[in-house]
């Protein structure tokens, strides 16, 4: 009998010790790749799925007085009094049929301030992205300075973190290369050297055992590969766009008719001149500034980034690499992370999941 | 006269909105660059012709980035202001009042186990790999 009754105590203690506090507000964790073409956000759902959602970081102002009968029905916009901003992936779209530019909040990887509206818009952007709340976790990717242009990342750094801060979020800022390799490289104990091809800047880390050895970006990038075959061919950067995401093979660029296949021919060759121009850069960096410290030993190389999307972009990378005999380190492998345009928000979602959960 | 600009003003309006719908068939066509670029100028050159016959109907001001400035330094009216003061917070609605903005974003799914990954950032932070 007193058995029974101490058994049944200890239950009750168990219980005890199990009751939640359902008043507390859980905390909603986020992550945002903040690119120059692409916003994408990173949460986990409650079925243990990573739930992206990615906008093109765009929008097209227009005034209310222009549109006059314009069916806005089918776009997707936001509205101040005088102004109508479509957002998004519709900016692109109707660019060309209103005549106007689109705008872009952000420039070479950082935020823009050439235009007075941009930094509202763009909060009105994220804002769609990951919503508002009372207490959350928002990790954001950001740039390493430039090795070959003069830029900080301070003021960029600082504007996102007041945006998701009045969202609602305590904001936490990591270098989107280091955010690779806590995606990709958990079985490497997050060592390996890493690649983030965006459109503003390409930016690389190397990391041992999860601390950064290296971080660093180029100037060069999508925009860079776009708007220097538009110069050669004397078009427009956003039509190279289109050649370059569709139907262009790195490998083989002798299809469709013929002024695309010299347009296809100019992407290669500018594909490869950003390939080589970063390795350069790591080949200083590690023999300059980096000669006495023990490099860690045979490290995956993992490439992600829209850019790097291109088909035939991992073929071309490996060709460039493993032909560079002067590689100061050695390398277990290449390949491209999970999903290259999402690998940036998920490395940073892991570190918004850990940091929530300490 | 007045009934004849608007006559002109109405005709040149729905040339460009033909040119318009053209001219959106021809970028989803993937048609050739140089048809583009004429389509374009061509828009390009009606629509300064519409804006000049407009002010000569004595339209209301253009937009005046300026006058936009100065109206919002002068009126709280808590439409669209800077984050020097207050944040904005948009309403985000159509003409016809319902809410929209779906469409700008592209989302997925997919399952993925990350618990080894935050273990070894909780890991890493509290120092119980060997990190040297």
């Amino acid at each position: 009998m007193a058995a029974k009754k101490e058994t049944t105590s200890k239950s009750k203690k168990q219980n005890k010790d199990e009751v939640v506090d359902l008043t507390a507000p859980s905390k909603k964790i986020v992550s945002v790749d903040c690119g120059t073409m692409n916003l994408v956000s990173a949460t986990m759902n409650e079925k243990d799925e990573v739930e992206t959602t990615s906008m093109r970081n765009v929008y097209l102002p227009l005034d209310k007085g222009e549109l006059g009968t314009t069916d806005l029905s089918q776009m997707s916009y936001v509205e101040t009094e005088d102004m109508i901003y479509i957002v998004g992936e519709d900016a692109y779209r109707y660019a060309n049929i209103f005549g106007n530019p689109v705008k872009r909040p952000m420039q070479k990887g950082l935020i823009s301030i050439d235009d007075v509206d941009s930094l509202d818009v763009l909060a009105m952007m994220i804002e769609k992205l990951v919503g508002k709340t009372k207490n959350g976790i928002c990790v954001y990717g950001v740039p390493a300075a430039s090795v070959d242009k003069e830029n900080d990342i301070i003021y960029h750094q600082n504007v996102y973190k007041r945006i998701f801060e009045e969202l609602g979020y305590t904001s936490i800022p990591l270098n989107e290369a280091m955010a690779i390799i806590y995606s990709e490289c958990s079985e490497d104990q997050f060592s390996g050297l890493s690649f983030s091809f965006g459109a503003g800047l390409s930016n690389c880390a190397m990391s041992y055992k999860g601390n950064p050895v290296m971080t660093f970006s180029v100037s060069r990038g999508g925009d860079w590969i776009d708007e220097s075959v538009a110069r050669q061919f004397g078009t427009v950067p956003n039509r190279i766009t289109s050649i370059k995401e569709n139907n262009t093979d790195l490998s083989n660029y002798k299809i469709g008719r013929k002024k695309e296949r010299m347009i296809r021919e100019g992407i290669v060759y500018y594909y490869t001149d950003l390939i080589r121009y970063t390795l350069d850069v790591i080949k200083k960096k590690i023999n300059t500034e980096l000669e006495d410290v023990d490099l860690p030993d045979c490290i995956p190389v993992i490439v992600s980034g829209g850019t790097s999307k291109a088909k035939g972009f991992l073929d071309l990378f490996k060709g460039i690499v493993e032909s560079d005999e002067d590689i100061p380190f050695e390398i277990k492998e290449i390949r491209y992370a999970d999903d290259p345009l999402t690998s940036v928000a998920e490395g940073l979602l892991i570190k918004a999941l850990a940091e929530g959960e300490e | 006269m007045s009934i004849l600009r608007r006559i002109l003003l109405y005709v040149k309006a729905m040339s460009i909105k033909f040119t318009q719908k053209l001219l959106s068939e021809r970028i989803n066509s993937g048609e050739d660059d140089q048809y583009l670029e004429i389509l374009k100028e061509i828009l390009l050159e009606l629509r300064n012709i519409n804006n000049k016959l407009s002010d000569i109907e004595s339209a209301p001001p253009k937009y005046s980035r300026n006058d936009e400035l100065e109206s919002r330094e002068q009126t709280n009216s808590g439409s669209f202001e800077t984050y020097k003061s207050e944040p904005f917070i948009p309403t985000i609605e159509s003409k016809d009042g319902k809410s929209k903005g779906t469409s700008a974003t592209t989302s997925n799914k997919k399952k993925r186990d990350v618990s080894k990954n935050i273990k070894g950032l909780k890991d890493l932070n509290s120092g119980e790999n060997d990190g040297s």
